[in-house]
């Protein structure tokens, strides 16, 4: 075992796939709306939800509901503590690859 | 290049992937370029005004075209992203303040030798300071959003630069080419963006309260 496996374990909410894609969108935009997100990440209506409401859950997102005319729009957009945590989670996997290389 | 900076390189390159701001942007220029062209070539001085104007007026009329397609095409069918303000960074700053010395340094030159502002040493220099300039920013943008589309433009921008040096053709219209150049090319990548898009993107159904 390294002594990068003692060290560091990764952060278990942005750890899982969907989720990680989600925080990669919205560390490069200011917010993004739940049709681009759910075309991103290829993940169903009631998934992406979910999804969401996680990170929301972490404090790591913020979910705003406005309406654009007629029609609602949701959009997430990244927390300090979420962008923390997300430079905090590359750092662990580029410290993983550097263990195992 | 790993998943996380792919998903990251495709979220940055969204704004353009629907071509709505070449084909927008495209339109204004080259509806500055070409009166500029036509009124060198002709003599018709009111031409040049009309493109001055149009410079004007067009520029904050195409963001809010820009803004309004999007909102109907774009947003309706893919989705929306807001994009953070870009920062200027110290170096670019830095960067700005070197090249405004570099065009007075220029201007003082010309005068200084007796040459006419825009038809001597400066007007050569700013030609190809800024057509050098668009077509390295072009290109560096083809390469980071991975849009080869965008080395058409940067293609354009070089050969009406060149264009204008080798021949010696005088500044408005030397400039009125670039800019019609830029124009024309932006139209036509932009309007096959815009139909690549719509082809593969059927508008999605609307958010339920």
């Amino acid at each position: 075992m390294t002594e990068f496996e003692f060290a560091a374990d990764p952060d278990r909410v942005i750890h899982e796939p969907a989720r990680l894609k989600l925080m990669a969108v919205l560390s490069v935009a200011e917010s993004a709306d739940f049709t681009y997100l759910m075309g991103e990440t290829g993940l169903t209506r009631g998934n992406l939800s979910v999804q969401l409401t996680r990170l929301s859950d972490a404090g790591y997102i913020e979910i705003a509901k406005e309406f654009v005319g007629r029609s609602p729009r949701t959009t997430a957009s990244m927390t300090r503590k979420g962008r923390a945590a997300f430079d905090e989670y590359r750092t662990y996997l580029a410290g993983l690859l550097k263990a195992t290389s | 290049m790993n998943e996380i900076e792919r998903t990251q390189q495709r979220t940055r390159g969204y704004w353009y992937s629907d071509g709505i701001t070449e084909l927008v942007g495209g339109v204004a220029l080259a509806l500055v370029g070409l009166p500029m062209i036509v009124a060198s070539r002709t003599g018709i001085d009111a031409l040049s005004t009309i493109a001055l104007i149009g410079m004007i007026v067009l520029f904050p009329l195409s963001a809010r075209a820009i803004r309004y397609l999007k909102d109907r095409i774009t947003h309706q069918r893919t989705g929306y992203v807001k994009y953070p303000r870009p920062s200027m960074s110290t170096q670019r700053k830095a960067l700005l303040v070197i090249l405004f010395a570099v065009v007075g340094i220029v201007i003082i030159i010309s005068f200084w030798r007796g040459e006419s502002v825009l038809e001597g040493t400066f007007g050569k220099a700013f030609l190809l300071g800024s057509g050098g300039a668009m077509s390295v920013a072009f290109a560096v943008r083809a390469v980071r959003m991975r849009l080869p589309r965008f080395f058409a433009s940067a293609a354009a921008a070089a050969a009406a630069t060149l264009v204008t040096l080798l021949t010696g053709i005088e500044f408005n219209e030397g400039l009125g080419l670039l800019l019609a150049l830029l124009g024309v090319t932006s139209i036509i990548t932009g309007a096959y963006a815009l139909s690549v898009y719509l082809g593969r993107h059927p508008k999605a159904p609307a958010e339920t309260p």
